[in-house]
């Protein structure tokens, strides 16, 4: 069952990525990230290392993205 | 055209191969043969959440480099940054953020302490908190503080001051390794009671250690946030 939610976790991480990389707008791009960071802690929780998990939500969904909206925000972006 | 399609298969071939390397991982939680960290983790350092135990006893002098790498990064961006005041944001927040950041603040501030306070017990750690507390003050500065003053209690020189306590702090509780006779950032050999594994104050030195790294990972890294503000 965990093999079946691992790798259906796995697509989304690559749908995730590649919408990233190929979206024209800014801001969708941040968010995808944003989502990738999240998909990725769940993955990590499924591997048994909450830790890791809970770095990588924060500082990858919590910081990143402010600061990447922040520095939007400062150039007019948005 | 032909760059697109070539950046799709590569995408396509690194989603395989992660896929691959996902798939056949062991997800059930045989013995592994790691040696005695997980027979003799508890024992040795009396930290129940084996992460912090190494992180912080048998690898306590990485950690310390990791520390001084977060310390070098936040005070050469504070360096980088110009001293002048801009204003924080071009156009300030709505009502919406203000009160949810209002409701979220205290809930935030109590869970990153608790994760600090308590990371030798369940998972987290000194760094996690910190981050966590780092959060905390940003969106605290971006709901209230829209204009160049900060309301928040902290301006940067005590910032500064905090981060610089929490990295003396760790050196100093390495120093009463060594004063102790054990070795630089040693637990057990300095004679520091472990006290019962799972209660909050065993574990000897390794709370205390999680609470000088996260705090100097908070203080870190809000002076990194108001030094990038200020461009």
């Amino acid at each position: 069952m965990t093999i079946a939610i691992m790798t259906g976790l796995m697509l989304f991480l690559c749908l995730v990525a590649v919408y990233a990389v190929f979206s024209h707008v800014i801001i969708h791009a941040v968010v995808a990230m944003s989502v990738f960071s999240i998909i990725t802690a769940v993955v990590f929780l499924l591997l048994q290392a909450p830790d890791v998990a809970m770095t990588e939500a924060v500082i990858g969904a919590g910081l990143v993205t402010a600061f990447f909206i922040l520095t939007l925000n400062k150039i007019e972006e948005l | 055209m032909a760059s697109r399609i070539i950046a799709a298969l590569m995408i396509a071939a690194v989603a395989a191969l992660a896929l691959l390397t996902a798939v056949s991982l062991p997800l059930d939680m045989q013995r592994r043969d790691v040696g005695s960290y997980i027979d003799r983790g508890v024992q040795q350092t009396g930290a129940t959440n084996q992460v912090s135990s190494i992180l912080f006893d048998y690898r306590g002098f990485d950690t310390l480099g990791e520390a001084t790498v977060i310390l070098a990064a936040s005070l050469i961006i504070g360096f980088v940054a110009p001293r002048r005041r801009t204003s924080m944001l071009s156009s300030s927040l709505s009502v919406i953020v203000r009160d949810t950041v209002a409701l979220l603040l205290p809930f935030l501030l109590v869970f990153g302490f608790y994760i600090i306070l308590f990371g030798h017990i369940s998972p987290g750690g000194g760094f996690t908190g910190g981050v966590m507390l780092a959060a905390a003050v940003i969106i605290y500065s971006l709901a209230y503080c829209s204009g160049s003053r900060r309301i928040f209690l902290l301006d940067e020189a005590q910032e500064k001051l905090v981060e610089n306590s929490g990295m003396l702090l760790f050196l100093g509780i390495g120093l009463v390794g060594l004063g102790a006779g054990g070795a630089f950032l040693a637990n057990a050999a300095t004679g520091v009671p472990l006290g019962r594994p799972g209660s909050l104050a065993s574990a000897g030195l390794i709370p205390f250690l999680n609470l000088a790294s996260g705090l100097k990972v908070a203080a870190g890294l809000s002076i990194v946030f108001f030094s990038l503000i200020r461009e």
